[in-house]
């Protein structure tokens, strides 16, 4: 299932932003070794202070097992203001109709395979409910950053982004800065490579973000 | 459809670009607001209220206002004091999804009166805020009102959300451009920007001729000058990276009001 919280929101929800971080933290820090700032057990940074919009995937104890936020391209976003390098020119993608996607973890689970032209039920539901977020919210597209090892397993399944320049190397990682068109070919994709695994996707809860809750 | 359709005329049409190109240079409060008036007229909304906190500027210690509530509203909402519990100002100021006033949790009767009070001095019964972040860090807050019943506001809003986006982005930019702070641009030439816009929504180069007024001939020559400037490989790579650069912005077109192929 799947719970979207509003970054000033956090301190109602303080079980899934724990979980979160520290999920974020194997992930990036434990697993992937990426150059990342662990504050005790939970991996954070300077964007989590602007308040993203967080989109968690939970399991059916309501663990938290994926996740990923979301920030407005028009004010700091990692792609402008951390990796500048990879837009061509100075550029900035700054357009009220593109969301950057970013710190995207899917808990690594038994029924993942490496080399598998498929993708966890995690993931799909994440994938799905991002889409969705995307034509509730009216935007064109999701930007988002990965690596390497992200865009070829994407690239297995279909899934890869169009890249917006070259790759650069950054950090010691090869980069990737990619766009995503949001829309039915998106939803139809995952759904697709989802059922090729004989799963069946429950539709993303969205009406979490349409519950606005009392101030 | 229960809204006016002289908006979807309005907004599916070259006009909606050419108020998004006009928003553009504006660079005063005052002047964007007369600009998007057509566009407000045209879909039957009712007030307009752009609201921007800490903005960039020395002595930017209050809210930048443009606002159409009436005056006694106004006055009302500030001599109560309502900026500190007005739920759109405490949602919308530093979030990013689109807020529908109908969403509000009502429950508190502090909150009902807010509304209703709001109701009589003629804000509107239905609201839609889009929330903005810049690149400066500043937050603003652009809404926009309408007295349709609740059915044909349900209707109209989702058609209504993506231009309205649009327009509050450009806005906010005008408000920017006000407080003396320029861009630093990637600028291509309106007309490539407009062949890329329309083939954003699917057009032909015969049909974008048309729309335009030129032949597709030409359509081609703008789209290759644009492929050659952004360096891409194709017309749709270069669709994807002006958008994504921000060199063009889209309007939402449903299918239907897509005209049909001319032989």
């Amino acid at each position: 299932m799947i719970r979207i919280i509003p970054g000033e929101w956090r301190a109602r929800y303080p079980r899934l932003i724990d979980e979160m971080h520290r999920l974020r933290r194997n992930v990036f820090h434990e697993r992937l070794k990426w150059q990342v700032t662990v504050i005790n057990r939970w991996e954070i940074d300077g964007y989590d202070a602007l308040d993203p919009l967080y989109v968690l995937v939970l399991d059916e104890d309501e663990r938290v097992i994926g996740g990923l936020r979301l920030l407005p391209t028009t004010g700091f976003n990692m792609l402008n203001d951390t990796f500048p390098q990879l837009l061509p020119d100075g550029a900035r993608i700054q357009s009220p109709l593109i969301w950057e996607s970013s710190r995207f973890t899917v808990r690594m689970t038994g029924d993942c395979r490496a080399d598998a032209r498929t993708i966890s039920r995690a993931t799909a539901e994440l994938g799905l409910a991002l889409n969705e977020i995307g034509m509730a919210a009216a935007l064109t597209h999701i930007v988002t950053v990965y690596d390497r090892a992200m865009h070829r397993m994407l690239m297995r399944c279909g899934c890869a982004g169009e890249p917006l320049g070259p790759p650069q190397m950054i950090g010691g990682v090869e980069t990737y800065a990619v766009l995503y068109e949001v829309g039915s070919e998106w939803d139809a994709r995952v759904r697709h490579l989802a059922g090729a695994t004989g799963m069946s996707l429950e539709p993303a809860v969205i009406e979490t973000m349409r519950a606005r809750l009392a101030p | 459809m229960g809204f006016s359709k002289t908006a979807a005329v309005f907004v599916h049409s070259d006009d909606f670009f050419d108020l998004i190109d006009r928003l553009a240079i504006a660079d005063r409060v005052d002047s964007a607001s007369g600009i998007i008036d057509d566009f407000i007229r045209a879909w039957g909304l009712h007030n307009v209220a752009y609201a921007a906190l800490n903005m960039p500027t020395p002595g930017a210690a209050r809210p930048l206002l443009s606002v159409t509530y009436s005056a006694e509203w106004q006055k009302h909402y500030a001599q109560s004091g309502y900026v500190d519990l007005d739920p759109i100002v405490r949602s919308g100021l530093g979030g990013i999804l689109p807020i529908d006033w109908a969403e509000i949790d009502r429950g508190d009767p502090i909150i009902r009166k807010f509304f209703g009070e709001a109701q009589e001095l003629d804000v509107g019964a239905n609201g839609l805020s889009i929330p903005i972040r810049g690149r400066f860090g500043e937050f603003a807050l652009f809404t926009v009102t309408s007295n349709e019943p609740a059915g044909e506001w349900r209707a109209m809003k989702r058609e209504l959300l993506r231009d309205l986006m649009v327009v509050a982005f450009n806005f906010h930019a005008a408000a920017l451009r006000s407080c003396g702070l320029a861009e630093a641009a990637v600028h291509i030439p309106l007309r490539e920007a407009s062949c890329l816009r329309w083939k954003a929504l699917g057009k032909t180069d015969e049909e974008i001729g048309h729309i335009l007024g030129i032949s597709s001939h030409t359509v081609r020559f703008h789209l290759e000058s644009a492929r050659a400037r952004l360096n891409t490989t194709n017309t749709t790579h270069t669709v994807a990276k002006a958008l994504a650069l921000g060199l063009i912005n889209m309007s939402y077109e449903p299918s239907h009001l897509i005209p049909k192929k001319r032989n």
